[in-house]
């Protein structure tokens, strides 16, 4: 298993109340398969894509990639850097910095040697090779989500965690990431943990589940 | 590629002027207006150290050998020129005006081959001739060609109740004003033949190395010891004009201060996006950090070779005139001392770094999902 999720528990408070968001999610994911995860709003998809991201941290449970247990750790930027790819709904570039170096930043962060021909490689797949020095500002809405997909691969993570990636596309460029998706999936193999709205994009999962009143249950 | 670098020079050369780019240019400015003043302010004052020096030198020589021996002068070797002298004060009188002067009396082949007065008309001068200063000339109404009388200033009286007192003729007028020396120095001429047996002292100019082995501090004397006074205070207003202007400095670093809190409050989602692709805090501090000393350094390193070409030019062209009878010479001067650039440098290398980490301690951290979740 490439991911395991043992009875992950999160809680918010504000003094007077506590809001229980998740109560006790437990899956596992094998390498190279895509998990797919829908809800209503403030379910709590995002709370459990954040722990899974090791941006936030759980209240109780485990977390375990690539058998190494969350709670072993207590700075998590080593882990992010290298066995995570975050995709957001907003593109999430710096503006400052042009296409190439976008895609860089987690390499920079990590010092290491940029794979130039992975990333040329990247370029042709994504089909982006005329907008290397461009800025984002210079961008579509779907070329910085591609961007954005390229910067999550760059370190080859074991895991690409993506949050509503379609939700600020149009249909069509929303079409388009979903098949790229897919692709990537069987070309590369990478594992996905996709939470959507999107029903086109939750069938593109292997792994189908809904997150309700904190509980995670099986599609 | 460094990212920190990466990062804070693209924060520096932000695309948004409105944003990043007047914030970083008014800055900028504060720290290139400090450097430029502070270098051209030095490179003046050692510029009229230097004049005073140059000027000093003239007429006093490089250095005084105080209480020469006897075989001094026959054994002297060619590293140096020297002139030997007598001095005492006496009272000079012209016109029933009179005032006192200090006689220095030397070798008459020594007033152009050791000194150099910028003499009217560069006469040679005998034992009873005497080459007055432009000042003393003007205020006593003595002409080349007069007689004056001098007489000693312990007003001995001879038998007859008449001051002693003894004519001379002046000879030329010479034109120096540093430390007022025309309003009161006499230059006068011992006799050819013999050297007097009583001297004040052996002036001397040129590589007296050899000499320092030989003589003690207190006897071989340098010309800014010998004017110790007037030395220091050009040495204080160097110091404190320094650190006045430092002040400028300070003062635009509380402005960078503000810069690095400005534009941190600014790029809070970058930051964001940075911590969730794994730099930890430490490191986006340090592309803060490196915002700030990228920016202070090029503004100073920028105001120093502004400054630097300034006094090229100046040095070159002139191009800032004055008034030779009030500063002795008719352009402003600059002299470039790269130890006084160096001690600026690293001043605001420690100020900057002083002002560059405060912000930094205030720095709320990033928290990554709420500022990723809510797009800010």
């Amino acid at each position: 298993m490439i991911l395991s999720v043992k009875n992950l528990k999160k809680s918010y408070s504000d003094g007077n109340s506590t809001l229980e968001v998740l109560k006790g999610i437990s899956f596992d994911l094998k390498k190279g398969s895509i998990l797919t995860i829908k809800g209503p709003s403030g379910s709590g998809k995002s709370t459990l894509l954040s722990l899974l991201g090791t941006l936030d941290t759980q209240d109780s449970g485990d977390i375990i990639i690539n058998a190494r247990n969350l709670n072993e750790y207590d700075n998590f930027s080593e882990i992010r850097n290298n066995h995570i790819g975050f995709i957001f709904q907003f593109h999430n570039l710096i503006p400052e910095l042009n296409v190439t170096e976008n895609i860089c930043v987690p390499a920079f962060i990590s010092n290491k040697m940029i794979d130039h021909n992975f990333l040329d490689t990247l370029f042709e797949y994504f089909e982006l090779n005329n907008k290397k020095n461009a800025f984002p500002l210079d961008l579509s809405g779907g070329e910085k989500q591609r961007v954005s997909v390229m910067r999550a691969l760059i370190n080859k993570p074991s895991i690409i965690i993506a949050d509503e990636p379609t939700g600020n596309l149009d249909e069509n460029n929303a079409l388009k990431l979903i098949d790229l998706f897919k692709k990537l999936n069987k070309d590369f193999g990478l594992t996905f943990v996709i939470a959507t709205h999107d029903n086109t994009v939750f069938d593109i999962g292997h792994q189908k589940m809904e997150l309700s009143d904190g509980k995670l249950l099986k599609l | 590629m460094n990212i920190i670098f990466l990062v804070a020079k693209r924060f520096l050369m932000s695309r948004n002027l409105l944003e990043g780019g007047m914030i970083n240019f008014v800055s900028f400015l504060g720290l290139f207006i400090g450097a430029v003043s502070i270098v051209l302010s030095l490179a003046v004052l050692n510029g009229f150290q230097d004049v005073l020096g140059d000027e000093t030198k003239k007429i006093y020589g490089d250095y005084i050998l105080l209480d020469p021996n006897k075989d001094f002068i026959g054994n002297i070797n060619n590293d140096f020129q020297y002139s030997p002298f007598y001095e005492e004060e006496f009272f000079i009188l012209n016109n029933k005006k009179q005032s006192l002067i200090k006689l220095k009396t030397i070798f008459s082949d020594k007033i152009d081959s050791f000194y150099d007065l910028n003499r009217s008309n560069g006469m040679p001068i005998n034992k009873n001739d005497i080459i007055i200063g432009n000042s003393l000339s003007d205020r006593m109404n003595i002409s080349i060609g007069d007689s004056v009388a001098i007489y000693d200033t312990n007003i001995a009286i001879n038998s007859l109740a008449f001051v002693k007192s003894q004519n001379f003729f002046v000879k030329d007028i010479y034109q120096n004003r540093i430390l007022r020396s025309d309003e009161f120095l006499v230059f006068g001429a011992f006799n050819k033949e013999s050297i007097p047996d009583e001297l004040s002292g052996i002036e001397l100019l040129g590589n007296v190395d050899a000499l320092k082995k030989e003589y003690s501090k207190d006897k071989l004397i340098a010309w800014q010891d010998r004017n110790r006074q007037l030395f220091d205070a050009t040495e204080i207003e160097k110091k404190i004009t320094f650190f006045t202007l430092l002040l400028i400095i300070i003062v635009a670093s509380f402005n960078l201060s503000s810069s690095i809190v400005q534009i941190s409050t600014k790029k809070t989602r970058e930051m964001a996006i940075l911590n969730a692709f794994g730099m930890n805090e430490r490191s986006i501090s340090m592309v803060f950090f490196v915002y700030g000393y990228l920016l202070s350094l090029t503004a100073i390193i920028c105001g120093v070779l502004l400054a630097l070409l300034i006094i090229i030019l100046q040095n070159q062209f002139g191009f800032i005139v004055l008034n030779p009878e009030f500063y002795l010479i008719d352009k402003l001067p600059m002299e470039i001392s790269f130890k006084e650039i160096s001690i600026l440098l690293s001043f605001s290398i420690v100020i900057i770094g002083i002002f560059v980490s405060f912000p930094l301690l205030l720095m709320r951290k990033v928290n990554p999902i709420i500022l990723i979740n809510k797009n800010i």
